[in-house]
């Protein structure tokens, strides 16, 4: 038999099809091995990271307060190089900024935020000085008085005095932060500083706001930087930055000639143990990973936990997995423009929701299950709310007659409820499921994905949502989360809170609380039961975020966000 | 041809306050308030006013508009990142080339490689290579950019070790992200030419070249190209609009520190200065691409080259 030109055209042509078709679906197959050997491996590493979470923040703890040069490896490591996120500019303000962790190297505070909840400690403040260590403070007064030591000098030799932390915070409150309460300050010598506010700070960490979050600089270098120190640097850190290209990297070498020569007083995060820092900004995932697999990095910030299976047993890295202090969660619109208004619509939805069931669809390993309206990373949380009986400790039980209890008795018709959430890829995973589930009562969801300015504006508007998905973070208490504008209506812009709850008596919960004086166990039990009597939000989960870090890293050194200050980590000496 | 070029650089200027004006009103009707989002919805009503009256959001529509534009066209001022604190126009001056290199290397790719490729598959139409390149320039049309530049990364990076992952520095790290940015627009241009030179083709001026008993080099070369080239020619242009949008996704891959992520990046933010300053400079560069663009077709279209001289000298 001979075969026409055009036969063997359209037979070559059928041959590579189904050469293609086979190649697609042998790489379909890699795939998806690919994927089960990962999750399977991530599963494994978030639960063995649980115990490295909880040493390591017990480390941050102890030492964090008063740890010496002596105390670390004394090992210098040549060099590290980081993947992290683009900070934009380096300005020593906004320093809450995504990418921004860098800062924490080249820039000190009056006090540092150690971990959650847990207190003060002084870095340029002089803890010799004062009735309080670094401070004194008369109370029943808004007056604050800081000492700093003085021989404090930055990275080009000026030194700092207490104008130069008058002028601190008054250039911090020009590019737009804002400090509550604030009246002003003044150098009475210099190196006493005399902070003054409308009255005492009795809320919750609200001093340690204000001196944990300004860093310090000095005029003379603030005035020769004509960039605003955008894309310079000059600060008192144990790092400098001698390479800056937003979008792209950062180079930080070690300062020889730091201003504090007393190694007693040296803290774990003001160690130096790498000589040259370089973090290049990459936000793709398959860049982090390549750049993993080709050990062309030595530490990545963030991956997502799908990925970090094939890290678990590697020669050069190590996975540190940890919970952070996000809490995803489902808020209602208490308005009378919502359904949500209705207590037993808000007990049948959070009945209805199955936490498990959403975790599950997010992948094994990608989160913890909240019971309650937080994480114990807070000091604050009472352990025992886990088994108390609210709709928030059900497990996968068949909540069908309940839920369908609390629907009629809401005379819930299958009205459409809307359900808004940000852009986040994660929340609108979340929001997918969620509305997957109310499916199964008939509940009607519509979703409804913003960008952040668009948000704002319609959550203001109580007749645009009923349901709101977000999460909440506070790098102080538990009570700090509940006490945001999401439940407390005393902060905010419009003195309601995000859910519109007209509620006395939960706000003089939650700003009691927030004050020193009413943060008690008691007060604190009582306040998340009336939240739950109450229906107000539902907690989902934590997710918990990986960072791949060098196999020879033996201490991760992080500040009060938990973001990692990579030339205070200490490393194995390789030839010891 | 000096009035021709002199009454486009007119209408240039009718183009930047156009595009100023609108970019200004579209950023002003957004929804969101730069205020909220720099200061955090903890700030009271108080702060937000006071730090609304800073940046000068409580003036009216008009008011902004017009101090936009004074600042923009007679002082050469785009204001100052309300995320950032730096002035928009340093921080442009900074990423702009990177990103103007980018797109500019992407089209002259596309021209150099694209255009000849076309021409070749045309005058060998139904050929092997004719085939083989069409196939290759669908693959390239309708491959994601973001996935082939992984895939590059994985085979240049990965396995062989030539090309640096991502950054800048060397001319190495240029090679990846001129090749993903590119690739798309060659593959496209090669069609569109092989498109229209096969026009030409059969085209009577081309049958009468031949019959005329002209070597086949002059029938292409003189009479068959400067005539199938002339739609080619008049969408660079455009592509290069295309090529500059195209950067988003190269920057982003490959730690590119680029106008494209600057101006995403500052849309979510509602950072009203730098999106405008990137959306000026795209467009002042788009509008310079467009300009270079008619004058090269000018000079190629006896049409419009006699139009123009010929109006010259009906003044004279």
């Amino acid at each position: 038999m001979t075969l026409s030109r055009r036969d063997f055209l359209k037979l070559t042509g059928l041959g590579m099809t189904g050469a293609a078709a086979a190649m697609a679906f042998t790489a379909c197959a890699q795939d998806d091995a690919g994927t089960t050997e990962g999750t399977a491996g991530a599963t494994t590493g978030a639960e063995k990271s649980e115990e490295l979470v909880q040493n390591t923040d017990t480390s941050l703890v102890d030492e964090g307060t008063a740890s010496t040069e002596a105390e670390s490896t004394g090992y210098i490591r040549p060099t590290l190089t980081v993947l992290q996120d683009d900070p934009g500019t380096i300005p020593p303000y906004s320093p809450n900024m995504n990418g921004r962790g860098v800062l924490w190297s080249m820039y000190e505070l009056l006090f540092e935020q150690p971990g959650f909840g847990l207190g003060m400690v002084p870095v340029l403040a002089d803890e010799s000085k004062g009735a309080l260590g670094g401070y004194d403070h008369e109370a029943g007064t808004g007056i604050y008085t800081a000492y700093i030591y003085d021989y404090i000098h930055d990275h080009e030799g000026n030194p700092i005095t207490a104008d130069d932390i008058v002028f601190s915070y008054n250039n911090y409150i020009e590019q737009g932060s804002n400090i509550k309460k604030w009246v002003g300050c003044k150098a009475l010598d210099a190196t006493t500083i005399e902070f003054e506010f409308e009255s005492e700070l009795v809320e919750l960490m609200q001093l340690d706001g204000v001196w944990g979050g300004c860093f310090i600089i000095s005029q003379k270098a603030w005035e020769a930087h004509t960039d605003m120190l955008t894309s310079t640097e000059c600060g008192t850190g144990r790092y400098t930055c001698t390479d800056f290209v937003g979008g792209s990297h950062i180079v930080m070498e070690k300062v020889e000639d730091y201003w504090q020569t007393n190694t007693e007083l040296i803290r774990t995060n003001q160690q130096a143990n790498v000589q040259t820092v370089r973090c290049e900004f990459q936000s793709e995932t398959a860049q982090k990973v390549i750049a993993l697999q080709t050990e062309a990095v030595d530490m990545v910030e963030s991956l997502p936990t799908e990925f970090v299976g094939e890290f678990l047993e590697h020669e050069k890295y190590q996975v540190f997995s940890y919970k952070d202090n996000l809490t995803y969660y489902l808020l209602f619109n208490c308005s009378e423009e919502s359904i949500m208004n209705d207590i037993n619509m808000r007990l049948a939805i959070c009945y209805a929701v199955n936490i498990d069931g959403v975790l599950a669809a997010m992948g094994d390993g990608f989160g913890a299950r909240a019971y309650y309206m937080g994480n114990d990373n807070f000091g604050d949380v009472n352990p025992d709310w886990v088994n108390w009986d609210n709709y928030n400790t059900k497990v996968g039980e068949a909540e069908a007659g309940v839920v369908q209890g609390y629907l009629d008795a809401a005379g819930y018709k299958g009205e459409t409820i809307t359900l808004m959430a940000g852009t986040s890829g994660v929340l609108g995973n979340v929001i997918q499921v969620v509305q997957a589930q109310m499916l199964q009562y008939n509940i009607t969801i519509d979703l409804q994905q913003r960008d952040g300015a668009s948000l704002s504006v319609d959550l203001a508007e109580p007749a645009n949502w009923d349901i709101y998905a977000n999460m909440a973070a506070s790098k102080g208490l538990i009570a700090n989360v509940w006490g945001g504008n999401m439940l407390n209506a005393s902060v905010g812009k419009t003195g309601l809170t995000t859910g519109f709850i007209d509620d006395a008596k939960l706000t003089e919960l939650t700003s009691s609380i927030l004050t020193y004086e009413g943060h008690t166990a008691e007060k604190l039990d009582e306040t998340w039961q009336y939240i739950v009597d109450n229906a107000y939000v539902i907690g989902l989960f934590s997710q918990y975020n990986n960072m791949i870090i060098p196999a020879d890293m033996t201490y991760i050194a992080r500040n009060g966000k938990k973001w990692p200050i990579h030339g205070a980590c200490q490393f194995k000496n390789p030839e010891a | 041809m000096w009035r021709y070029i002199v009454k486009r650089l007119l209408w240039m200027v009718f183009v930047f306050v156009g595009v100023a004006f609108l970019i200004f009103t579209i950023m002003f009707f957004c929804p969101g308030d730069p205020a909220e989002l720099i200061l955090g919805s903890e700030a009271t009503e108080l702060e937000l006013e006071a730090y609304r009256e800073k940046l000068g959001l409580n003036d009216s529509y008009i008011e902004q508009l017009s101090r936009f534009l004074f600042d923009l066209f007679i002082k050469f001022d785009f204001g100052t990142s309300y995320t950032k604190h730096v002035d928009v126009i340093d921080e442009l001056l900074n990423r702009a080339p990177r990103t103007i290199t980018l797109g500019w290397t992407c089209i002259i790719l596309n021209t150099l490689i694209g255009i000849p490729l076309g021409i070749m598959c045309a005058l060998h139409r139904n050929s092997i290579w004719d085939r083989g390149f069409m196939v290759l320039a669908m693959v390239g049309i309708s491959m994601p950019g973001f996935w082939f530049a992984l895939m590059m990364v994985i085979l240049f990076t990965k396995e062989l070790g030539w090309l640096p992952q991502y950054g800048i520095g060397t001319w190495k790290h240029w090679v990846m992200p001129i090749i993903s940015g590119a690739l798309a627009g060659i593959a496209n241009n090669a069609r569109q030419t092989r498109s229209a030179v096969l026009e030409t083709i059969r085209a009577d001026f081309v049958t009468t070249a031949r019959a005329k008993g002209l070597k086949e080099n002059v029938v292409v070369y003189k009479h068959m190209l400067p005539n199938a080239i002339m739609p080619v020619v008049g969408q660079l242009g455009a592509a290069f609009g295309r090529a500059i949008g195209g950067t988003v996704i190269t920057e982003t891959v490959f730690s590119f520190p680029g106008v494209g992520t600057y101006m995403t990046t500052a849309i979510t933010q509602r950072d009203y200065p730098v999106v405008r300053g990137c959306v000026i400079i795209l467009a002042m560069f788009a509008a310079v691409a467009n300009l270079l663009v008619d004058i090269a077709y000018a000079y190629l279209d006896p049409r419009i080259k006699a139009q123009y001289v010929g109006l010259g000298k009906g003044k004279k």
